[in-house]
């Protein structure tokens, strides 16, 4: 009965670490498609409406969910430090906080590359800047929800797997 | 003026530099800072502080164009698309009220100037409030509770803008009259996140960041005013705006650049401002030795003592 319920645990504890990691996967595509949308949004504002900056931030981060979320109100609160550093350090530094353990190198590099035009030029430069990103965000996003449905399911079906074999060697 | 304000508002405005600058900045005695009026950058050159007409250097190093840039950056709070219009006309009005006047070279457009680029200097000007200032005018141009529409003459830099401010403050505050100021510039209300950054009375509505002709138009039609302020009549549009305010029978507050009467005759577009004969008052300030002192005038040229 014992050893049953180890193998039961293994194959869940497995198995869940297989979710996790479809998961992860999952929560990456979510957050590349957030980005993508905030983009566009923070496109609008500034040529339509020329909202400041802060204001900006602020509406971001109540139009998005988390980790989105985060970067924006990350980025509004380091704000405050704009007089000792520039915009895009701070940008940079609130996108490696919030976004870094979720997108990959390249992702994370193109949201980087937002902090450069943001804030600095006119609108219309800033529209094409946004505009490039967010092209850019919507490839990744398709791709990483191309991995999401592929790669999600091997890694659940591998964990699960992995628990099994393991449960029948040690029995 | 109380000196800690005077040199609160130095320090305000010193936090508008990058941190290299400022550090030099704070560098100047708490009179000097008091005194100040004006910091100005140009690149190539060291940092300067306006005192009493006079530039002092501080520090031996040059300005680079990439503080130039910083301070743009910190002032606009890395927003310089929200100031895009404000810096076609070469100036920006920053977070407190400050006015920071930019020359680069000029990115044209269809013969039209439409923003700057490669930015050579600026002069960062240190507005001050001075409550109480118009408290010698308002007598002579408030008359049996009817304000007379007056016309503020000056130099630059002798505090129109002041007197200005402070004369819309006692006018909505003292004689309780409904003031909208058009407020192109936001150096009279110096207005943040919809709040005045200076004192303009709690019978003031503001309408920010809009020419003067338009701004008086909508003031006229969404406000309903009683007087409508603004500052530095420069265009002929301004001209038609007043017109149409005066035959609304809402009274104006205004200001010109022109040392006293004899130099707005000799200016066609105050001709013809005068021409209109809605001012029926007019304010000149000199200066003697340092001191403000203000004149009011009919339209006869005549003292008008209050």
């Amino acid at each position: 009965m014992l050893r049953m319920m180890g193998a039961v645990l293994l194959v869940c504890g497995t198995g869940a670490v297989g979710v996790g990691q479809a998961l992860k996967l999952r929560r990456r595509a979510e957050t590349l498609r957030q980005l993508s949308c905030a983009a566009g949004a923070l496109r609008r504002e500034i040529t339509l409406q020329s909202t400041p900056m802060p204001q900006l931030l602020r509406e971001l981060e109540r139009l998005s969910d988390d980790p989105v979320k985060r970067l924006f109100s990350r980025t509004a609160y380091l704000l405050r430090e704009l007089s000792n550093r520039s915009f895009v350090l701070l940008w940079q530094q609130a996108a490696a906080e919030t976004l870094g353990g979720i997108l990959k190198r390249e992702e994370l590099s193109a949201v980087e590359t937002m902090g450069t035009w943001l804030g600095r030029y006119d609108a219309r430069q800033q529209e094409d800047a946004l505009a490039k990103v967010q092209t850019l965000l919507d490839t990744f996003a398709q791709a990483a929800a191309e991995d999401a449905r592929r790669e999600g399911r091997v890694r659940t079906a591998l964990g699960l797997a992995a628990g099994a074999c393991s449960a029948i060697l040690l029995l | 003026m109380d000196e800690a304000y005077r040199i609160s508002r130095f320090d305000g405005a010193v936090l508008l530099l990058p941190q290299t600058l400022r550090c030099r900045a704070r560098q100047l005695s708490s009179k000097q800072r008091g005194m100040a009026e004006e910091v100005r950058l140009r690149v190539g050159q060291p940092m300067t502080v306006l005192v009493g007409g006079t530039e002092i250097p501080l520090g031996a190093e040059n300005v680079v164009p990439r503080d130039l840039e910083s301070v743009l950056e910190i002032g606009t709070q890395a927003s310089m698309h929200s100031v895009r219009d404000s810096l076609r006309r070469g100036f920006v009005t920053l977070r407190g009220g400050y006015r920071l006047g930019l020359c680069g070279t000029a990115v044209t457009e269809h013969g039209q100037m439409t923003g700057l680029r490669c930015l050579s200097s600026a002069a960062l000007r240190i507005s001050r409030e001075i409550r109480g200032a118009a408290e010698s005018v308002l007598p002579a141009v408030v008359r049996n509770g009817k304000f007379s529409s007056t016309l503020i003459l000056s130099p630059p830099g002798m505090g129109k803008t002041t007197l200005l401010r402070d004369m819309v403050r006692l006018l909505s505050d003292r004689y309780r009259f409904r003031v909208a100021v058009a407020d192109e510039r936001g150096e009279i209300a110096a207005m943040y996140e919809g709040r005045p950054g200076m004192d303009v009375g709690r019978r003031t509505d503001v309408l920010e960041g809009c020419g003067k002709a338009e701004g008086t138009m909508t003031l006229l039609r969404a406000m309903n005013p009683e007087i409508i302020a603004m500052d530095e009549i420069t265009e002929m549009r301004d001209l038609e705006a007043i017109r149409q305010a005066s035959y609304c029978g809402v009274k104006l507050l205004a200001t010109v650049h022109a040392e006293n009467r004899e130099g707005l005759i000799r200016r066609p577009l105050y001709r013809e401002l005068l021409a209109l004969e809605v001012f029926s008052r007019f304010v000149t300030v000199e200066n003697h030795a340092g001191e403000r002192r203000y004149t009011v005038t009919d339209e006869e040229g005549a003292l008008c003592c209050g």
